[in-house]
């Protein structure tokens, strides 16, 4: 008995018409392309960043970032905890609120309100950045100012609190999606068993959907650790290390922004700048990865 | 009798769920087979494995030898051909959301044939549906507001489009009303001068009123091939008459 | 034990109560930052405004050459990512659905979405403005926002895709069309608005972004039209950020004004993406 085993590939690329192997290429060229560039981001910000990782002055526990002082001190430990700082405050913010919000959009409310929630979560996710930082600054901070009675209203508190709701329209929207891809069949059997809705959301819903929704925190969070502009113009500015966050502080990110206009290429600085390219892009990409194992994990579990 | 189809010791299994075991049988030309049998029996299986269709399913494993004409049809090189000369009804009417004579010309129009041809192509077809004379002034109007039973003819049209050799029929009428079933019953029996027919279904009458021979499946196995006439009055095998008895399916 | 046990139905109320509470607390904000910036920003922008170019170390005039800026970027963004992008898509949809090959390509566009603006925009200056000798111009500026869109393009395109039912992909290869006849044919016809909301909502995006921009194109102050790819050009956020921090004395009126533009431009745009897709779920026939 002769055992043939057909593979997709194998039989339907066999003799098929020149132009359709062509048209197959370059798509698998395009999406091949994918690959390459992420490896190429990488590649070039370590290859700019020229071996500063190995000097003495560029040091990730290093307390003090002083790149015009004569030796220049890249203490990226100072930059991190103000990133940690916001991110981790605007997270405590924005995850809670953001899952509560996507169950009540997704789960509680009648479909007509829906519709024009989420067009609003929308309208926020599009918000520019820039323009946020803009509000922070002129609208946020003299408020903070006021009523913390400080020095200073652009403080890490400031950007977290905006960071919160910019991170909230991911959190939100894959939250619901995590939600919505709870099979019907699980709700209704709760439903029928004289569970109350609410009872059906905490006992059913939010269990099954947990992977999904750690996802949701995860890549919200990631977004906030990568947030440019409006942590630049809200959070202070002030590279070292805050005791409280009523303080003002400064992150990654706004350093890489505020200072790359300053460098020449090749210098201590501009590589320093470039180090903490690589840093932000291993963070994130830590984050991204770990969220992408929790949606697989969901996927495989229903299946 | 001509033979049109023969298939030799086919075995086909999904991962390690066998859906087809050493099934053997021969379809003459220009008669309708019809072949019964509860589901997961591996009816519909036997159809994909006919044009092929079963490509589109992941990790399925095939062995055994299916002829047609001279055809090789678990390996020859080109399925899209093979596929033009045995076309395929689903269960589910699937009309393509396009206009009606957009369907109807899909399939010729893919094959590459000329521009010219097409328009006698649709009404032929049409006609030998038996759709003709409800859709001849509303060509142009979109094919997924024809009812259930229309959207079946209508495939039905698009694939003889191609002028197939076999038509393959997967329960065509199983979402339809008892009308439109006749019609589509009426529709098999002009169409056995032109074609081969193998029409699966889960409903044993509708063997019995149209199909020539029948056989009935069981869990992947063939169990009984027949006169239509001989296995509902008077089957060999015990399982066969419990199923047409409606004591199991 | 002795304690009452909470009624279930008013433990709903008070949870419904709560959740909607907090869900107010989310979206009013963002009511008050539109009302705000509209109100404070509307008295200033007319006709003149938004056709002139800025004067007076950017503390007098229009916004004219930063919209044009702003739309050049985007168009540019769009035109390098769009064929990528639906590209890339309809290969992981259509061709290779579950192979290691097309999980890797995935993964790849996961962090691609994930990487900090300021990165695109560290990326871009070493590589298009320096190593390829482009200088800070229309061209690195837009192939830096371009890679920036490719996996909002790639996501949204795949997310159209996968909303047309296999049972048509099902119904057009059993008529003998072969892979791309049947995607060309029934599947792209009937997802390319889907596609084209996609393209949208990367067009709104990346004409908000500021800090891919800050080094690979946007000039601070360029009070004339780009004649070449090899020009900068000012951009609405550039411009925002820069008389929001680095010009002293400037009417907060003006700068009200130009978010005003900027957020008229963006969200308007979102709108219409919106509108398209709301008319599709509409009209969906199947």
């Amino acid at each position: 008995m002769k055992n043939i085993k057909l593979k997709k590939h194998k039989t339907e690329t066999f003799k098929q018409p020149l132009s359709e192997k062509i048209t197959e290429a370059c798509l698998r060229f395009a999406a091949w392309l994918c690959i390459f560039f992420i490896a190429c981001i990488l590649y070039f910000l370590v290859k700019e960043s020229g071996g500063v990782f190995f000097s003495d002055i560029f040091t990730i526990t290093g307390k003090f970032w002083r790149p015009i002082s004569e030796p220049p001190d890249f203490g990226v430990w100072v930059l991190l905890a103000g990133s940690l700082a916001v991110t981790l405050t605007a997270s405590l913010i924005a995850v809670p609120l953001g899952i509560c919000a996507a169950i009540f959009i997704g789960e509680l409310l009648p479909q007509k309100f829906r519709e024009f929630l989420k067009v609003i979560v929308e309208f926020l996710a599009a918000i520019p950045s820039v323009v946020i930082g803009f509000l922070g600054m002129i609208i946020l901070a003299p408020y903070i100012k006021e009523a913390f009675d400080l020095k200073t209203g652009l403080t890490a508190f400031s950007a977290a609190l905006m960071l919160a709701w910019m991170a909230m329209p991911t959190i939100v929207s894959l939250t619901e999606d995590a939600l919505r891809s709870v099979p019907d069949t699980l709700r209704d059997g709760a439903l029928a068993l004289g569970a109350t809705k609410w009872q059906m959301i905490t006992r059913v819903l939010l269990p099954t959907a947990k992977p999904g929704i750690l996802a949701a925190a995860m890549l919200g969070v990631g977004r906030v650790i990568g947030e440019t502009m409006a942590v630049l113009m809200i959070s202070g500015n002030s590279a070292r290390i805050p005791s409280s966050i009523m303080e003002p502080v400064r992150t990654l990110t706004a350093t890489i922004a505020a200072e790359m206009g300053e460098t020449v290429k090749g210098d201590e600085h501009y590589q320093a700048l470039f180090g903490l390219g690589v840093v932000l892009f291993i963070i994130t990409l830590l984050i991204n990865t770990a969220a992408d194992r929790f949606i697989n994990k969901k996927y495989t579990e229903e299946s | 009798m001509v033979k049109e189809i023969i298939i030799k010791s086919l075995s086909v299994s999904y991962g390690n769920k066998q859906a087809i075991r050493n099934l053997s049988l021969s379809v003459e030309k220009n008669e309708i087979l019809g072949i019964i049998g509860p589901t997961t029996s591996g009816k519909t299986t036997l159809l994909t494995v006919l044009n092929r269709m079963i490509d589109t399913i992941p990790s399925v494993a095939i062995s055994g030898n299916v002829s047609m004409g001279d055809i090789d049809v678990l390996t020859t090189p080109n399925i899209h051909s093979l596929r033009r000369s045995v076309g395929m009804i689903f269960a589910l009417p699937v009309a393509l959301p396009m206009t009606i004579r957009e369907n109807v010309e899909y399939g010729p129009k893919m094959a590459g044939e000329a521009k010219g041809e097409l328009e006698t192509r649709v009404k032929e077809s049409l006609v030998q549906a038996g759709l003709w004379d409800e859709v001849h002034d509303r060509l142009d109007t979109p094919a997924l507001k024809l009812s259930g039973g229309q959207q079946q003819r209508l495939c039905i049209a698009r694939a003889l489009a191609l002028k197939p050799k076999v038509l393959l029929l997967d329960e065509p009428c199983s979402g339809l009303d008892p009308i439109s079933t006749s019609r589509i019953e009426d529709t098999l029996s002009q169409l056995k001068n032109d074609m081969t027919i193998i029409l699966v279904t889960n409903n044993p009458h509708q063997a019995a009123r149209v199909a020539h021979r029948t056989a009935f499946m069981l869990k992947g196995e063939l169990i009984e091939l027949a006169d239509t006439d001989t296995l509902f009055t008077n089957p060999a095998d015990n399982r066969t008459k419990e199923y047409i008895e409606g004591k199991f399916g | 034990m002795n304690f009452k046990k909470q009624n279930p139905i008013n433990q709903q109320k008070r949870a419904t109560f709560g959740l909607g509470l907090i869900t107010a607390i989310v979206v009013i904000p963002v009511l008050l930052i539109l009302g705000v910036v509209f109100v404070k920003g509307i008295s200033v922008i007319d006709w003149n405004f938004l056709t002139t170019e800025p004067t007076n170390g950017l503390r007098e005039g229009g916004v004219f050459p930063a919209i044009v800026g702003t739309l050049i970027l985007v168009v540019g963004a769009v035109v390098w990512s769009v064929p990528f992008g639906v590209a890339t898509a309809i290969y992981l949809v259509e061709y290779s659905p579950r192979s290691r090959a097309a999980n890797l390509v995935r993964l790849a566009i996961l962090n691609l979405a994930g990487v900090p603006s300021v990165v695109y925009g560290l990326f871009g200056l070493g590589v298009f403005v320096i190593a390829l000798k482009f200088g800070a111009s229309i061209l690195a500026g837009t192939l830096t926002l371009a890679l920036m869109g490719l996996p909002v393009i790639v996501t949204s395109t795949a997310e159209a895709l996968k909303a047309v039912p296999d049972r048509f992909r099902e119904a057009s290869l059993a008529l003998g069309a072969s892979k791309w006849q049947t995607t060309r044919h029934v599947v792209l016809p009937n997802s390319i608005q889907g596609i084209l909301t996609g393209i949208i909502l990367e067009i709104s995006r990346a004409g908000g972004e500021t800090a891919p921009i800050l080094f690979t194109v946007a000039a601070f102050y360029l009070p004339r039209l780009p004649q070449s790819i090899f020009d900068q050009v000012m951009a609405l956020p550039m411009h925002l950020f820069a008389i929001s921090t680095q010009v002293p004395n400037i009417g907060l009126d003006v700068r009200y004004a130009v978010a005003l533009t900027l957020l008229f431009l963006v969200l308007g745009i979102n709108a219409v993406a919106i509108s398209i897709r709301a008319k599709i779920r509409k009209n969906r026939i199947w």
